[in-house]
C-alpha cells in the first residue's frame, strides 16, 4: 500500500514538475502583419508594394478617419472593417500671442501629393483582399489581393502553423537528396546566369544602340561668349541650343522638345538678368528641376547668394577654363546619374524615397553653400586684419556657415543610417 | 567512374564464365554476387546512416559576447526550441533538418529579432549575434494586452519663431534620463489626467488608466525631427522596428518666442500616414497643446475653432457635425441641450466660417489648444476610443 503511495506521489510531482516547466516555457508567438504600401497622388490609390512578416500590428479598432479598410476572405467576406485617415495631410497648431495678451490658436495645414501611404494590418486566417473605400460616398478606391504576398512568405516560411495549409502551394523545393539538389542547383545557376547575361548584354546593346546626347542651354546676350561656349560644349559631345536673353530662354524651355538637361545662365543680361530669369525657371514646376549653373564676370554679392543660393548648382566665375566649365557640367551630371541609380537600391535597402531625396537634396545643398561662402569670404575680405569689411555681409555669411553646419549634422546622420542600411544589404555605398 | 563499370562487369563474367561449371560453382558464384551486392548495400546504408543531420546554433549578445540562453529558434517559421534548454549555455541543436536552405529566425524578449538563411547540410554550425532592442516599456502594471500603444520618440531638434529658424538641441538625444523623466511626467500630465479634463456628464471608463502601453524609443543613432515637415519625420528603421505603434509622439523640449503664423512652423502637428503611422508632435512643456493634439492623433477629434485646419464628421460619436440639424438630432438623442449646436465661425477673423456644426461648450481644448478641457461630445468620442481596448 505504502509502497503505491510513494508510486502516486512520484507521478503526480514528476506531473506537476512538467506541467510548471512548460508554463515557465514562453510560448511560441507566430504573430505576423501585412503591410501594404500605397502611393496616393491625385486622389488615386496605387498599390506599391504588399508583404507579410513577423511582429504585432496596431489596434485597428482605434483608428478615425474618413476612409474605411476592408480586409476581405476567400469567399468575399468581410472579416475585419476600420477607418483610416486620408494620407497626405497635416493638421498643425501653433499658440499666437501670450498668456494676458489676447492669446489664440492659429490651424497650419500641410498637404503633400504625391503621398506613401503605409497600412500594417494583422494577418487574418484565410484573408483574401484588402478594399480601401471613401466613407462619404463608398467608392472603392484601391482593391489589393493579398494572396501573392501570402505565398510568397509561406514558400520561406513553410512550417508556420498557418503555411502548413498552403505547403504544397510553395514555390520553395524541399530537396530529400543531394543528387537532385546539385543537378538542380547547376541547373537553375545555369538557367539564371544565363537569363542574367541575356538581359544584362541586351540592356547594353539597347543602351549603345539609342546613345542620348545630353543638352545643354546657354543664355548670354554677349554673342561671341555664347558662340565660344557652344563650340567648347560640341567638342566635348553635348547637344548645344542657345537664347541670347532671358525671355528667350524661358520661351525655349517652355517647348518640351527642346528641354535641356543643364541651363549655362549668364547674370548680367537686359532687360531680364539672370536672377529674374532664374526665378522664373523655378517658379514652372514644369522647369524647375532643370539644373542651372550661374555664369558671371561679376562678384557674387552677399544678398544674391542669400536670395539664390537654394536655386543654383554652381556658379562659375569669367573668365574660365574649358576643362572648369566642363568639370562643373559634368559634377552636375554625375551627381544625377548617382542619384538615380542609387535609388531603387535605397528602395530595397529599405529607405523610403522622401528620405533618400532629402539626403540628396542636403548634399546638393550643403556642395553649393561651401562654394558661395568661399567666394563670398573672398569678395568681402578688404582690410588687412583679415575681417570681414560688410557687416551686413559678414552676418549673411556666418548664418550660412552656421545654416552648413546643420545641414551637415543632419546629412552626417542621415549618411551614417543609408550607410548602414546599404550595408547590411552588401550595396556598394552611393557618394552623392 | 566508366573504368570501375567495367571492370565490375568483367568480374562478374569471370565467375559466370569459369571453366568449372558444377553446380557447385554456379550457386558459389551467385553467393559471391549477392555477397558483393550486400556489402555495397550495407555499405551505402551505413554511409547514408552516418550523415550528421543536425545543426547546431549558438546564440551570442552582440555587444558582452555573452551566451544567450531562453532565445526561441524558429527553423522555417516551425518553433524548435529554446537556446540553453541542454546543457550548454545559448546552444540549440536542431535534429533531422533536411538538406537544403532554410530560414532561421530567433526571438528574445529585449532584442531585437534575427533571421538568417543556412544552406545545410554545407553549413552544420551557425553562430548569431543578438542586438538589444530600443523600445522600452513604462507600463508600471505591465503591459496591457490590445491596450493602446504610445511610443515616444526624442526629437534632435526644435523650432525657434523669434529667429524663424529649426535649432538642433541635444537636450534628449544626449541624455536618456533626461528624456524619459519628460515622457513619465508628460503621460501624467496628459493620458492619465483624462478623468481631470474630461466632461463629467459622459464618466470616463473607470481603468481607463491600464487601457495604455507606454513606451519610449532610445536609439543613440535614430532621433527624430520634429521640423522636417509639419508633424515631423522619424526614421525607417523605427517604422520597421516599431510596427504595433497607435500613436507615435515627437517630443522636443521647448518652442521658442512665440508663434506668429507662417513663416513659423506649427508648435504641435498631426500626420496620419497609414495604420500604425499615426505620428505627432509637440513640445514637453505645452500640456494643453499635447493634448489638443493627443485629440487628433489618438482620439480622432476635430477642430472647434473656425482657422486653416481640416474638418470633417469624425463618426461614430462626433464631435463635429456636417449640418446642423444631424448636430441637433445627435444632442437629442444623447440628452444634450440641441440649443447648444452652432456652426463654427468668428475665432480671431469675423470672417471665418466653416460648413460644420459644434456641440461642446468654450473653453474646448479643440477650440482653444492652450486652455479648458474636453466636452461632453468630445468625452463621448474619447469613452468609444477607449471601449474599443482591451478587445482583440
Amino acid at each position: 500500500m505504502n509502497g503505491k503511495i510513494l508510486v502516486c506521489l512520484i507521478v503526480s510531482m514528476a506531473l506537476l514538475i512538467c506541467i510548471g516547466w512548460t508554463h515557465a516555457q514562453p510560448l511560441p508567438d507566430y504573430e505576423k502583419i501585412v503591410t501594404i504600401t500605397l502611393n496616393y497622388q491625385d486622389g488615386i490609390y496605387k498599390p506599391v508594394d504588399q508583404s507579410i512578416q513577423y511582429g504585432q500590428a496596431p489596434n485597428l479598432n482605434i483608428l478615425s478617419g474618413n476612409l474605411r479598410g476592408v480586409i476581405v476572405d476567400n469567399n468575399d467576406r468581410e472579416i475585419k472593417t476600420f477607418s483610416l485617415m486620408e494620407p497626405g495631410i497635416a493638421v498643425g497648431e501653433g499658440i499666437q500671442g501670450t498668456p494676458g495678451n489676447n492669446p489664440h490658436i492659429q490651424g497650419y495645414v500641410e498637404r503633400t501629393d504625391p503621398a506613401e501611404m503605409v497600412i500594417t494590418i494583422p494577418y487574418l486566417q484565410n484573408m483574401q483582399k484588402f478594399n480601401l473605400y471613401d466613407t462619404q460616398n463608398n467608392n472603392l478606391l484601391v482593391s489589393i489581393d493579398l494572396s501573392p504576398a501570402i505565398i510568397t512568405f509561406c514558400a520561406e516560411y513553410t512550417g508556420d502553423p498557418d503555411c502548413l495549409g498552403l505547403a504544397s502551394q510553395s514555390t520553395k523545393p524541399v530537396p530529400e537528396t543531394r543528387t537532385p539538389i546539385l543537378y538542380l542547383s547547376v541547373f537553375a545557376v545555369l538557367l539564371i546566369s544565363g537569363t542574367t547575361l541575356v538581359y544584362i548584354f541586351s540592356r547594353q546593346e539597347t543602351k549603345q544602340d539609342i546613345p542620348r546626347k545630353l543638352t545643354i542651354l546657354t543664355v548670354d546676350d554677349e554673342p561671341t561668349i555664347l558662340e565660344l561656349i557652344q563650340l567648347m560644349l560640341k567638342k566635348e559631345g553635348y547637344n548645344t541650343i542657345s537664347a541670347p536673353g532671358g525671355k528667350e530662354c524661358l520661351e525655349l524651355i517652355k517647348q518640351k522638345k527642346q528641354r535641356p538637361d543643364v541651363i549655362l545662365l549668364d547674370i548680367m543680361m537686359q532687360p531680364m538678368d539672370g536672377w529674374e530669369t532664374l526665378e522664373h525657371i523655378k517658379a514652372n514646376p514644369d522647369t524647375k528641376t532643370i539644373p542651372v549653373l550661374m555664369l558671371t564676370g561679376k562678384q557674387l554679392t552677399a544678398a544674391e547668394a542669400k536670395r539664390y543660393h537654394i536655386c543654383i548648382e554652381d556658379y562659375i566665375m569669367k573668365p574660365f577654363t574649358n576643362a572648369q566649365l566642363i568639370a562643373a557640367i559634368e559634377h552636375v551630371f554625375i551627381r544625377e546619374r548617382t542619384i538615380k541609380e542609387n535609388l531603387p537600391l535605397a528602395k530595397k535597402a529599405g529607405i523610403s524615397q522622401d528620405i533618400y531625396c532629402e539626403f540628396a537634396k542636403l548634399s546638393k545643398h550643403i556642395d553649393v553653400n561651401k562654394k558661395i561662402v568661399d567666394l563670398l569670404q573672398l569678395t568681402y575680405v578688404v582690410d588687412e586684419s583679415g575681417k570681414l569689411g560688410d557687416a551686413e555681409a559678414n552676418k549673411i555669411i556666418e548664418q550660412m556657415i552656421l545654416n552648413t553646419k546643420l545641414n551637415e549634422d543632419r546629412f552626417e546622420q542621415m549618411k551614417r543610417e543609408i550607410f548602414s542600411a546599404f550595408a547590411e544589404k552588401g550595396y556598394p555605398v552611393p557618394h552623392l | 567512374m566508366c573504368n570501375r563499370r567495367i571492370q565490375f562487369q568483367k568480374l562478374i563474367l569471370m565467375i559466370l564464365s569459369r571453366n568449372d561449371k558444377s553446380r557447385f560453382n554456379f550457386w558459389r558464384n551467385i553467393a559471391l554476387i549477392f555477397t558483393f551486392l550486400v556489402i555495397i548495400c550495407i555499405t551505402s546504408i551505413s554511409v547514408e546512416a552516418s550523415t550528421d543531420n543536425t545543426l547546431t546554433l549558438f546564440v551570442k549578445d552582440v555587444k558582452t559576447g555573452n551566451y544567450l540562453d531562453g532565445a526561441m529558434v524558429y527553423l522555417d517559421g516551425a518553433f524548435i526550441g529554446t537556446t540553453g534548454e541542454s546543457n550548454n549555455a545559448g546552444t540549440l541543436q536542431l535534429s533531422n533538418v533536411s538538406i537544403g536552405v532554410h530560414t532561421l529566425r530567433i526571438t528574445k524578449e529585449g532584442y531585437i529579432e534575427v533571421t538568417k538563411k543556412v544552406q545545410f547540410p554545407d553549413t552544420k554550425t551557425v553562430e548569431l549575434t543578438m542586438n538589444k532592442g530600443s523600445l522600452f516599456l513604462l507600463n508600471k502594471n505591465g503591459y496591457f494586452p490590445h491596450g493602446i500603444n504610445v511610443i515616444f520618440i526624442p526629437s534632435e531638434t526644435s523650432f525657434s519663431c523669434s529667429e524663424n529658424r529649426k535649432l538642433f538641441d541635444s537636450t534628449y538625444t544626449v541624455n536618456e534620463n533626461r528624456f524619459k523623466e519628460d515622457v513619465v511626467a508628460i503621460i501624467n500630465r496628459t493620458f492619465l489626467h483624462l478623468d481631470k479634463i474630461t466632461s463629467p456628464s459622459a464618466p470616463l471608463i473607470e481603468d481607463y488608466q491600464n487601457r495604455f502601453n507606454f513606451y519610449y524609443y532610445y536609439n543613440p543613432a535614430v532621433h527624430a525631427d520634429a521640423y522636417s515637415g509639419c508633424a515631423g519625420t522619424v526614421s525607417d528603421l523605427y517604422w520597421k522596428t516599431v510596427t504595433f505603434s497607435d500613436i507615435t509622439v515627437i517630443l522636443y523640449p521647448t518652442y521658442t518666442g512665440v508663434y506668429t503664423g507662417p513663416p513659423c512652423q506649427p508648435m504641435g502637428c498631426y500626420k496620419s500616414m497609414g495604420s500604425g503611422r499615426n505620428l505627432m508632435k509637440a513640445p514637453a512643456d505645452s500640456t494643453y497643446l499635447f493634448d489638443h493634439e493627443m485629440g487628433h492623433a489618438l482620439f480622432g477629434l476635430v477642430d472647434t475653432y473656425c482657422g486653416n485646419t481640416y474638418y470633417y464628421e469624425n463618426s461614430p460619436d462626433p464631435n463635429v457635425w456636417a449640418s446642423l440639424d444631424k448636430c441637433i438630432a445627435n444632442a437629442k438623442m444623447n440628452n444634450f441641450d440641441p440649443n447648444n449646436c452652432k456652426q463654427i465661425k468668428g475665432g480671431s477673423s469675423s470672417l471665418c466660417s466653416k460648413p460644420f456644426w459644434r456641440w461642446d461648450p468654450s473653453p474646448d481644448i479643440m477650440e482653444t489648444g492652450y486652455y479648458g478641457s474636453f466636452g461632453s461630445a468630445a468625452t463621448q468620442r474619447i469613452n468609444y476610443i477607449l471601449s474599443k481596448t482591451g478587445s482583440a
